[in-house]
């Protein structure tokens, strides 16, 4: 009786020594970071990430995952980036000291990305941002941040190329702008951009104005800009400012045309909280779920319609950028065969993505520069119609019309 | 000129906003000398009770663009029903304790109850679209928000009511005499106990009259305490702490204040000026603007 | 001497722990414990005298924090001058807030020190062109600079930090011998006694003020220089000083090693939230909040107190059984 018991378990210890290394190499996974605000106000945003993240991840690994790697699995570690620099370095410390992880998506706000930079840059590891600020992609930048998303200063561009367009298109005659900005980093940089090309564009600037962040109450800044005797406003705000900007200008009667700054002016809680009346509102954003590439390429598309159905809103545009980051992280993983993050980090510098999840970022290539800046991504205009934004500029990757605003 | 009514305006229903977020704050202070910390998170949860009720649907036809509002009843309910648990667990025993316990106490609470916000509700901002968001009267050149204006028109109802509570009821009375001096009041056969599980749930359920107030056109989300909560401090400061009447007139002052500045100076330079204008009335008149020497409630 | 002794050994004890940890992440966190401790301690000399809490000790790391940086990276002005003249500018603002607010008392002076802080936040985020605004200032080096406080190995910074901080704790023990301890006692328990005995308590006070104000500065223009990078939201506002005020009173404000506890204890609690719920949305923060208020509903007067306390039933516990 025991012998036989000891000869079957023998049997099952040879079975798994021959199996195990198989057993082991099936079960390889490339571990990569995702550190992003998932506490305090910023929260919401980095709910966007961490839900794209999910459906990315699953899309990679379920066609093959690396396929360099025979096969391996991505593993997604989420960490929360909080919201000030010091516990966003505490935390990018803690995930990349305790981990060996191929590459990072994170940390989402301009603030926290530039603290924790240094942690990423010691430990050798490259992370894909979509924090905005143009300071982050200087030469002395250490090499290893890659912004996916526009420059700030390209969206304030965007903003003011779009006035022109409307310009000419409608014969607006618009000559007198102001621009509103929430005083932080990326109100600031935003503003830049706006600043610089409507002096070009020989606009003639009537009020350029920071706001403090978290305001009650926008009544003031109605008055400021009705006195200023703007016709188009340039407003950049968070989610709450958003709000009560657009609904202050309601209150009074204002038929200023308003082209916003992105953040509050395209995020599902305007759609939520204005009903039918979002339906016309123009912004500037970094990404948007109907733009060409997306639309034209079905794979892509039927991601914005899982998004939809997982999470229940239409995929915001933080999510949009993230599903398009991590896949370029899992194309570097992937071009240099190995989970080591400094190869890694090289691949990146290469790379030149023109399909897969890489192309959900418009206009459907993505590569660096050697400041770690996305040379080939514009910023799109969208404009809310039946409750959800559509690209409407450029025309490189519009695809609805305009409705007359 | 316009533009100075309209500043004025808009300045006393913001102020109104935050006199009314204030008025509880206010009382518990005035009775039990507890400077709450977690007040903002009160007017949060309240915010995320009005929010989750007016979800559920408006009051129809005859209340028109007001049927959203029902909320504010049920809301006030349970808020002083949280204010009497918050009470019995917590305060209870931290009445025994010093300032810097308490204050420390209440800021715990503070930064748990945002988190826990967080973990029940999530992350997302809540807006239930709503007629009055956006809707405004208007009359010669000055318009007036409905959302603020409702809220004025309650805080000064509110302050009326509250006002004849104290000065009228056995409970005002009692109050009163507790904010003056606890011991002697306990002396003469008043239950201070008792005195401030009522103010405390009287207080809470202000904050939670607020809330309902705010929702139509504010977004609730785990901080939205944050945004108000200081300006309410300072306002009652203003006013004099523990006098819930003067509390009103701090309000305003600072709302107008914050206003004029916004409309006038630099935009981003008003939070400034309202802290400045704080710390020049804590220098020259401690005791507050609107009480008369030594008035406590 | 002996309490000397004790501090210096542990400050090596600590140092060589430090040193020794090849784990950036907790050696991270120990410095970013060793700063709030500096910060703490020095809040509690002025806070631990008067019994007010101040709300808005923040400040004086930020006005610091720029002066320092900005001389450096404008005027090309060394840090350790121009730490000197932080210290200096925090000194100052420390004076006139103090004179201020010498006849403030519990939440009237907490909400003065707040909006100072406010009104000093608001002022570095409106003057951007000197200070960057909202999008702050970095602070980049490339190789160690010991002069310009610049360091690579994070482990320097430790050291630094923890050097301050025991320097900072002798230098309290040492005060409280000393004859401004003295007087700072005698306020302490009378105000109006320690008057009439001829004690100046107007500059006392002012004094207590702007000698904490220049130790948290101190901590300020070591602690940019460690993190590099300047947010002016962090360094001016009031979470860093909530937390400052937080830490002290947890740890126990009679205590001189208190704020060194409530340091260990927060920073402790703060990242094992993190590590271990930080992808759950809110729980890390719960976790943190409510741990404060259990702390507090335990022993009001700090874990020092309740450790005491613990102690006390544990030495107990054989007498009784024997008599």
């Amino acid at each position: 009786m025991r012998k036989r018991g000891l000869s079957f378990l023998a049997f099952l210890g040879t079975v798994a020594v021959v199996l195990a290394p198989a057993a082991a190499r099936a079960a390889d996974t490339v571990d990569i970071a995702v550190i992003v605000p998932l506490s305090g106000p910023n929260a919401t945003v980095g709910e966007m990430i961490v839900n794209a993240t999910k459906l990315a991840v699953e899309d990679i690994n379920g066609a093959g995952g690396i396929k360099s790697l025979g096969g391996a699995k991505l593993n997604p570690i989420i960490a929360d980036a909080t919201n000030d620099p010091q516990g966003a370095v505490t935390t990018a410390e803690r995930v990349l000291s305790q981990n060996k992880v191929a590459g990072a998506y994170g940390l989402a706000l301009s603030p926290l990305t530039t603290a924790a930079l240094p942690a990423f840059v010691k430990h050798h590891v490259p992370v894909v941002t979509s924090a905005i600020s143009d300071k982050l992609v200087t030469p002395d930048n250490g090499g290893y941040l890659f912004q996916i998303a526009p420059k700030g200063t390209a969206f304030g561009n965007q903003q003011v190329e779009f006035l022109k367009f409307l310009n000419d298109k409608y014969k607006m005659g618009i000559t007198k702008a102001a621009i509103l900005y929430v005083n932080n980093p990326y109100g600031t940089a935003t503003e830049k951009g706006i600043e610089q090309l409507a002096q070009k564009a020989g606009m003639e600037i009537v009020l350029d104005s920071a706001y403090p962040e978290n305001i009650t109450d926008a009544s003031p800044l109605v008055s400021k800009i009705q006195r200023s005797g703007a016709q188009v406003l340039f407003p950049v705000s968070y989610i709450t400012d958003a709000s009560l900007i657009l609904t202050g200008l309601r209150s009074a009667d204002s038929h200023l045309l308003v082209i916003g700054g992105g953040a509050g002016f395209i995020w599902p809680p305007i759609g939520e909280s204005l009903g039918d009346k979002v339906n016309g509102l123009i912004s500037v954003a970094s990404w948007n779920l109907d733009s060409k590439n997306v639309k034209d390429e079905s794979k892509l598309s039927g991601v914005t319609q899982r998004y939809q159905k997982a999470y229940g809103t239409f995929m915001p545009e933080q999510a949009g950028e993230a599903y398009a980051g991590i896949s370029v992280l899992a194309a570097a993983i992937e071009a240099a065969a190995s989970d080591d993050p400094a190869k890694v980090r090289d691949a990146l510098a290469k790379l030149h993505v023109t399909g897969g999840g890489g192309a959900m970022m418009q206009p459907g290539e993505v590569e660096f520069d050697e400041n770690g800046a996305n040379t080939h991504v514009v910023p799109v205009m969208i404009q809310w119609q039946n409750g959800v934004p559509h690209t409407v500029f450029p025309e490189s990757v519009a695809t609805a019309e305009i409705v007359k605003p | 000129m316009i533009i100075f009514l309209q500043s004025i305006l808009n300045g006393l229903l913001i102020g109104g906003v935050y006199a009314l977020v204030a008025m509880g704050l206010n009382l518990m202070f005035g009775v039990m000398k507890l400077v709450n910390f977690a007040h903002g998170e009160f007017l949060m949860a309240g915010m995320y009770v009005a929010v989750g009720l007016a979800s559920l649907g408006t009051l129809p036809g005859a209340f028109g663009m007001f049927g959203i509002y029902w909320v504010a009843i049920p809301t006030m309910f349970v808020m002083a029903a949280v204010g009497l648990a918050f009470y019995l667990l917590l305060l209870d025993r931290a009445a025994r304790f010093g300032e810097s316990p308490q204050i420390l106490l209440t800021i715990g609470l503070s930064i748990g109850a945002q988190g826990l916000a967080q973990v029940l509700r999530g992350s997302g901002f809540k807006l239930v679209p709503n007629p009055i968001n956006g809707a405004a009267i208007r009359f010669g050149g000055l318009n007036l928000q409905l959302g603020p204006a409702i809220a004025f028109i309650v805080a000064l109802a509110a302050t009326i009511v509250m006002a004849w509570v104290l000065r009228a009821t056995r409970f005002g009375k009692s109050a009163r005499a507790v904010a003056e001096s606890a011991e002697t009041a306990e002396m003469l056969g008043i239950d201070a106990r008792r005195v401030y599980i009522v103010s405390t749930s009287i207080a809470i359920g202000l904050v939670g009259l607020a809330a309902a107030l705010l929702i139509p056109y504010q977004y609730t989300f785990p901080n939205v305490g944050q945004n108000f909560v200081v300006v309410a401090f300072l306002a009652i400061v203003i006013a004099g702490l523990g006098n819930v009447v003067g509390a009103v007139f701090g309000g305003l002052l600072m709302g107008v204040m914050q206003s004029l500045t916004a409309s006038y100076f630099d935009l981003d330079l008003s939070t400034a000026a309202i802290y400045l204008l704080f710390l020049a009335v804590l220098l020259l008149r401690p005791q507050g603007l609107f009480t008369r020497g030594r008035r406590t409630l | 001497m002996r309490r000397a002794l004790v501090i210096f050994a542990a400050w090596m004890a600590a140092a060589a722990a430090g040193l020794l940890l090849k784990n950036d992440y907790f050696a991270s966190v120990a410095t970013a414990m060793a700063f709030l401790a500096l910060w703490a301690q020095s809040w509690n000399l002025l806070c631990g005298l008067t019994g007010n809490i101040s709300l808005g000790h923040s400040v004086f790391v930020a006005v610091a924090a720029y002066v320092t940086v900005i001389l450096f990276q404008q005027a090309g002005v060394s840090p350790l001058l121009g730490g000197l003249l932080g210290i200096l500018g925090s000194v100052v603002l420390a004076s006139i807030v103090g004179a201020a607010t010498l006849r403030l008392r519990g939440p009237y002076f907490t909400l003065a020190t707040l909006s100072a802080a406010a009104v000093v936040l608001s002022l570095i985020l409106h003057y951007s062109q000197l200070t960057g605004g909202p999008s702050g200032l970095a602070i980049t080096f490339a190789q160690d600079s010991p002069f310009d406080l610049e360091f690579t190995n994070v482990r320097a910074y430790f050291l630094i930090a923890t050097g301050l901080l025991a320097a900072v704790t002798l230098f309290l023990d040492f005060l409280k011998r000393s004859k401004l301890g003295f007087y700072i006692a005698a306020i302490k328990s009378s105000e109006e006694a320690a008057a009439a005995a001829g004690i100046r308590v107007a500059l006392v006070k002012v004094i207590v003020f702007c000698l904490s104000a220049a130790l948290t500065a101190l901590g300020g223009v070591v602690y940019v220089f460690y993190i590099g990078f300047m947010d002016p939201n962090f360094l001016s506002g009031l979470t860093l000083s909530v937390e400052i005020a937080l830490i002290a009173v947890v740890g126990g404000m009679d205590y001189l090693i208190g704020p060194i506890i409530g340091a260990i204890f927060y920073e402790a609690i703060d990242v094992a939230a993190n590590a271990t719920f930080g992808a759950s949305g809110g729980w890390d923060v719960m976790l943190l909040g409510f741990a404060v208020v259990v702390m507090v509903m335990t022993e009001p007067r700090g874990l020092c107190e309740l450790t005491i306390r613990l102690l006390r039933l544990i030495h107990r516990r054989p007498a009784r059984f024997w008599s």
